[in-house]
């Protein structure tokens, strides 16, 4: 595996000395500051911290921040994203599917993310269960896991679920309009009251009656979707136009439920005020649109205008390459429209996990949270900004030095095996021509191969 | 002298007031009159930045470029002159190989014209489909990239490049260099395993035929261009003609070493002029590419290596790698509205080992060399055409990129764009200041 792990990474007690520290708290930036990380968690925050046996760094001229946290992520995802074949598959999981060795971990600890939201993808208007996970590289899928959290679901509108650019063979699966997307929501949450319903029927009959009657058949798709209307299990939908975000909470408002968040939501800023009356946070991209009719009056000032309005919102990445750059995208919020940098800041680090759920654990430089923490050669919002250390739980997952060690033991062992294959194919030994492993990088709409959408 | 003197402080913010508004600004018209910009830090374009400088323009050429600390000037002599110390001034950015134009919806297959049909077609031309009222264009250039290499993609040979300026009314206006050169994407040359992948049988075939057809086309079209007069005319192989007497460019698209090696030894076969597009792995062969003064176009910085054992920031320090070589390089961004990121593509090059004037040679300079229009564009320097643009801050940084105006051969750029109208119109709906 490469940039795999000689020995695991252990929790230390560490100082970062003197840097400053963005603590997205009401204490704002704090210059010439220490922070000590013990047992996994952020122990103090101040001046002179002095810690018996502490590992020392110093953060001179650097910046210290909360771990980047991406909203809407693919990476670490076995196959493929998208279950296709029913426009309703609340039943299915990513937590299933974890892929702990996916090389994308790594890179994004280098780009200072510690915690990625892995989502279905959005060819139907519900795709499935989703999981968060922090970026813990080297240990199991099941230890990626972000522990108490209280599960989320994909939803989809639009191009994708009503298959606009999916060619002329596909034009026949329901739902081929918004319209059609509306009811696919109000048949399905129906169809989860009914089932709650006779369920609830079913144990009101006294054990008598029950032996008599027929059972409710256990059905995890709409188990899934009744925790939606309970308040168990949170919405996070891929979504485009108003029209649509504004019919999604029209079908919460009529279920009694909040959509946790809209995520994409190119055009949240024409509904900006609807959404912040409803509830619902904002995930957005920074600057991206044109790539199909839905995003075309997409504008690089969403975030400021909903941020204006009182939307929580976040910057996601769904690339495996921004991913690994998003604190570039959240500059992009001071450049259209000028959101101070603190706020700007807060776009890939509080704000993504106050829409998780999580701001309790982290997403803020606060003594008690968690110990996933960055330090920047820069302020994190410039270009010129490399991350060097990043911490999950305490725990270093990539600091530059390690880095080096690590491309070199991958240098050595390239060689190694060159070597050996000459000797072999000296001695006579049958030869093959090279072949490589194409890396299939996952979006949205991704069925089979196909090109770029999202 | 000239008693009409007008002084201009440039505003720091450039969007005011909120016009309703749906179409593109119009180009705006030749400028006949001189200007004076004073104080400016200018970024030459050539590696050299001038602190405190004064450039004189007149009618869309540049006059002159001092260092205001040692050369003084009677201002009365211009039209107009601008105030602009502590701004920062830059040659007009250079996107390089760009659907621009050439695309609105890249989902929707009515606003394409991006790919012809057919594998071989190296006379379909990109600048008659160059759509001057797409509505990307000026977000494009209101991000300071005011020139672009306009080119065809798909197939085996796409078709042929042109050069444009990002504020005119058609085409025709639009042109810099018509026709400059022939976009090849080379038959990949490994097999590669995937699930979605051909068998290895139908690689190493699809391999061959494509090597075999450019062979071919060279082949045939080098006797065609010999021959002074054609029983039957062939307009593909007469589209070829301009690589055999230098007067075009051949743009191979290529990255792994493999395929760039091929490229490199049929291109000296036919003393073809080279340019690599794409070259993630130029770093492993520089010499090669040096001693056939080879230019790089890098396709994006910002993209994931290519192996899973690759150096992390492999992609973000390939030009530091080649420029410690010696190799020519630019650098590009894909796509059409993604132009407006370029100066970040080669900002993201800064924290890897170039420094930052050099970043902006990668965008400026060296693209204008490559395209054959140096004389004009790409710095600014005396003679040049009047194109460039004034920004807050540093553009390659987006925490600072602010840019506030921009000139095409002199003629001030409208920077507005149906974004910065749609966010005042919303701005307006909720009450909230821009």
């Amino acid at each position: 595996m490469a940039y795999g792990w000689e020995k695991l990474p252990t929790q230390k007690t560490v100082v970062i000395k003197n840097t400053t520290v963005w603590t997205n708290e009401s204490d704002g930036n704090l210059i010439n500051t220490d922070v000590l990380i013990k047992n996994g968690k952020i122990a103090l925050v101040g001046k002179n911290i002095n810690e018996p046996g502490a590992e020392v760094i110093d953060g001179t001229g650097k910046h210290l921040t909360a771990g980047i946290i991406d909203e809407h992520s693919h990476i670490a995802v076995s196959g493929a994203v998208n279950e296709c074949t029913q426009s309703v598959t609340a039943e299915v999981r990513i937590a299933d599917v974890i892929d702990c060795e996916d090389v994308n971990i790594y890179r994004q600890l280098a780009g200072g993310v510690t915690s990625s939201h892995l989502l279905h993808g959005s060819c139907n208007p519900v795709g499935g269960q989703t999981q968060l996970i922090k970026l813990r590289y080297g240990l199991s899928s099941e230890e990626l896991k972000f522990a108490n959290w209280p599960g989320f679901i994909k939803f989809a509108l639009g191009e994708n679920v009503k298959q606009s650019n999916a060619g002329d063979n596909n034009t026949s699966r329901y739902p081929q309009t918004r319209m059609g997307v509306e009811q696919t929501y109000y048949n399905a949450f129906t169809r989860a009251l009914d089932y709650q319903k006779a369920i609830k029927s079913f144990n009101a009959l006294s054990t008598a009656d029950r032996l008599k009657a027929k059972p409710v058949r256990k059905d995890l798709e709409l188990d899934a979707l009744a925790e939606i209307i309970n308040g168990k299990r949170f919405i996070t939908c891929h979504s485009y136009v108003q029209s649509e975000i504004n019919m999604l909470m029209h079908v919460a408002d009529s279920f009694h439920f909040q959509v946790n968040t809209f995520t994409h939501i190119l055009e949240g800023y024409k509904v900006a005020d609807k959404m912040k009356a409803h509830g619902a946070g904002a995930s957005s991209f920074s600057d991206w649109w044109a790539y199909k009719y839905e995003v075309y009056e997409a504008i690089p000032y969403n975030g400021k205008i909903l941020h204006d309005v009182g939307v929580t919102v976040a910057y996601n990445s769904d690339d495996a390459e921004m991913a690994r750059r998003l604190n570039q995208e959240a500059a992009k919020a001071v450049k259209y429209g000028g959101v101070s940098e603190q706020e700007a800041w807060k776009f890939v680090t509080l704000n993504p996990a106050k829409l998780l759920h999580v701001d309790d654990k982290v997403g803020s430089i606060k003594v008690g949270k968690d110990a996933d923490v960055v330090l920047w050669s820069d302020n994190p919002l410039s270009i010129y900004a490399k991350v060097e250390y990043t911490f999950v739980d305490g725990i270093c997952y990539y600091d530059k030095e390690t880095d080096k060690l690590k491309q070199k033991a991958i240098a050595d062992e390239r060689a190694r095996l060159i070597q050996k294959m000459t000797e072999a194919k000296n001695k006579g030994a049958n030869a093959q021509p090279p072949s490589f492993k194409a890396y299939e990088e996952k979006h949205c709409t991704d069925i089979e191969h196909m090109p770029f959408q999202n | 002298m000239n008693n009409k003197i007008k002084i201009i402080f440039i505003l720091l913010t450039t969007i005011t007031i909120y016009v309703a508004k749906a179409q593109n600004p119009a180009p705006s018209a030749f400028n006949q009159k001189s200007m004076l910009l004073r104080g400016g830090i200018a970024h030459i374009g050539n590696g050299t930045v001038i602190e405190n400088s004064l450039i004189g323009i007149t009618k869309g050429k540049i006059d002159f470029v001092y260092d205001a600390t040692t050369v003084k000037l009677q201002p009365m002599n211009y039209d107009t002159v601008m105030e602009i110390y502590g701004k920062h001034l830059y040659p007009g950015l250079i996107g390089m190989n760009t659907n621009l134009g050439l695309s609105e919806i890249e989902a929707a297959r009515a606003t394409n014209d991006i790919y012809e049909t057919g594998n071989i077609n190296p006379s379909s031309r990109s600048a008659i489909a160059y759509n001057t009222d797409s509505k990307i264009i000026p977000t494009v250039r209101s991000n300071g990239i005011l020139i672009a290499q306009v080119v065809p993609s798909g197939g085996l040979v796409s078709g042929t490049s042109s050069v444009m300026q990002l504020d005119a009314w058609n085409w025709e206006d639009a042109v810099i260099k018509m026709d400059e050169g022939l976009h090849i994407n080379w038959p990949g040359m490994r097999i590669f395993k995937a699930w979605w992948a051909p068998t290895e049988e139908e690689q190493k075939d699809r391999m061959a035929k494509g090597l075999e057809n450019i062979k071919k086309l060279l082949r045939e079209s080098q006797s065609y261009c010999n021959e002074g007069a054609h029983q039957e005319s062939n307009l593909n192989l007469q589209a070829m003609c301009g690589l055999f007497n230098g007067t075009k460019k051949l743009y191979i698209h290529a990255n792994y070493v493999k395929e760039i090696v091929a490229a490199v030894n049929v291109c000296k076969e036919y003393k073809i002029k080279m340019v690599l597009v794409g070259g993630a792995d130029a770093w492993l062969i520089p010499q090669l590419l040096k001693e056939n003064n080879i230019p790089v176009i890098i396709e994006r910085t910002q993209t994931l290596p290519g192996r899973e054992d690759d150096d992390i920031e492999s992609s973000y320090r390939l030009p530091a790698m080649l420029q410690a070589a010696g190799v020519v390089y630019c650098i590009s961004d894909a796509g059409f509205w993604q132009q407006r990121n370029l100066p970040f593509q080669a900002g993201n090059a800064v924290s890897y080992g170039i420094t930052k004037e050099q970043a902006l040679e990668s965008i400026t300079l060296t693209p204008a060399k490559i395209l054959g229009i140096e004389e004009q564009a790409g710095s600014l320097e005396q003679n040049k055409d009047a194109t460039l643009i004034i920004s807050d801050g540093d553009i390659l940084d987006m925490k600072s990129n602010n840019i506030i105006a921009a000139y095409i051969n002199g003629r001030k750029i409208d920077l507005d764009n149906i974004q910065k109208q749609l966010y005042l119109k919303y701005c307006n709906k909720y009450g909230i200041k821009p």
